[in-house]
């Protein structure tokens, strides 16, 4: 659907279909044809983007290009935006005078976040696991690096539950934050101290004694899933704990 | 929820359902050793619906794995997805376990091992 504004405006559909594209790119042509300043194209309605889009994206920036008038995206959210990073198309989108790129208003610039906070029952981390996973769903991550994250995120609430000592008012705080290429995940909690990143893995690929391995598989799992792991205790009180992970 | 049907008199194929965590892994624990208890030799553990496994999932299944062995069967992990998969890859539990593609196929070593 165009809306055609003083400074024309087109926003950018969810659902693109053939029968809709046929007349999509019919408008833009005529529109061009009158010679706007510059074509804004409304990414506001992008929360799942697909190859269609991708590919309508840039021929609407083709098409721009040929007419000779700048097109500008806006409201573009994170999964638009990473989507095209990851294919090496940001640039040409976004740059090379074309324009900025306004960035949806939860969302900071080259970043997204989430911040729970959550009671350590199996009910509240459950809901705070589901509250995670639909924010990652947002990312279009890869589908094996989404579920590393949601299992990280179990393990770790988990076991802050198990064995964190916590009371049933405590509460665990949790932010998720994307910067560029990697996601970092923060858990502060008033546990007892606890550091994970001192605890000796038990896992030896030497060791035939498989027995072993039934323990500390939760602490493995965190390791091995993310990049990079540190702790800080904080004012004798809290335990902070950060893991980092690169985009797959 | 986890759910159970007796093959022969040595095979009995455990469905764990669609998650095996914290919640459930000791009943899980509880329903594979009281399935060694009763006789079955080859436990086909069926992940064909399993969609999140916790490392004290992964632990209900290892603690159990030595116990079938030493009787001369087995716990045979079949239909588990990629990321079932991934998970025991992580864990460099690939080569220990014993996986195999489909029931089919799992039934087959159970024969094949007696």
């Amino acid at each position: 659907m165009i809306v055609i504004k003083q400074k024309p405006t087109i926003l950018f559909p969810a659902e693109l279909t053939v029968g809709f594209l046929s007349d999509f790119y019919s408008q833009l042509d005529n529109l061009l044809q009158d010679s706007p300043g510059e074509i804004e194209l409304d990414c506001s309605a992008l929360d799942r983007v697909t190859s269609i889009h991708v590919s309508t994206l840039w021929q609407v920036h083709i098409m721009c290009q040929q007419a000779s008038i700048p097109l500008r995206l806006s409201s573009v959210k994170y999964g638009l935006e990473r989507v095209l990073r990851v294919l090496d198309l940001y640039h040409l989108l976004v740059d090379e005078g074309k324009g900025e790129v306004e960035i949806d208003g939860t969302e900071t610039k080259y970043a997204a976040s989430l911040q729970l906070r959550f009671k350590v029952t199996v009910e509240d981390i459950n809901r705070a696991l589901d509250k995670f996973r639909d924010f990652l769903m947002r990312l279009n991550l890869g589908e094996i690096c989404a579920f590393d994250l949601e299992t990280v995120f179990y393990e770790v609430a988990t076991n802050i539950r198990l064995h964190g000592g916590l009371n049933k008012d405590d509460s665990v705080l949790f932010t998720a934050s994307l910067a560029n290429d990697r996601i970092s995940l923060l858990f502060v909690d008033p546990g007892i101290l606890f550091d994970p990143t001192r605890k000796a893995s038990t896992c030896d690929q030497q060791q035939r004694n498989y027995r072993n391995l039934s323990r500390g598989l939760g602490l493995r799992m965190i390791k091995r899933m993310m990049d990079d792991i540190s702790y800080e205790r904080v004012n004798n009180r809290l335990n902070v704990l950060t893991l980092e992970k690169k985009f797959i | 929820m986890i759910s159970q049907k007796a093959l022969d008199k040595n095979m009995i194929i455990i469905n764990p359902g669609k998650v095996l965590d914290n919640n459930n892994a000791h009943e899980m624990a509880d329903t594979i050793s009281t399935a060694q208890a009763e006789g079955y030799k080859h436990i086909i553990l069926d992940m064909r619906e399993l969609e999140f496994l916790s490392s004290a999932g992964v632990g209900s299944i290892l603690s159990a794995v030595d116990v079938s062995r030493k009787k001369g069967g087995d716990i045979i992990l079949c239909n588990a997805s990629k990321k079932i998969l991934h998970i025991l890859e992580v864990l460099d539990l690939r080569d220990y376990l014993t996986i195999k593609p489909n029931e089919e196929a799992a039934k087959e070593f159970c024969i094949t091992k007696d």
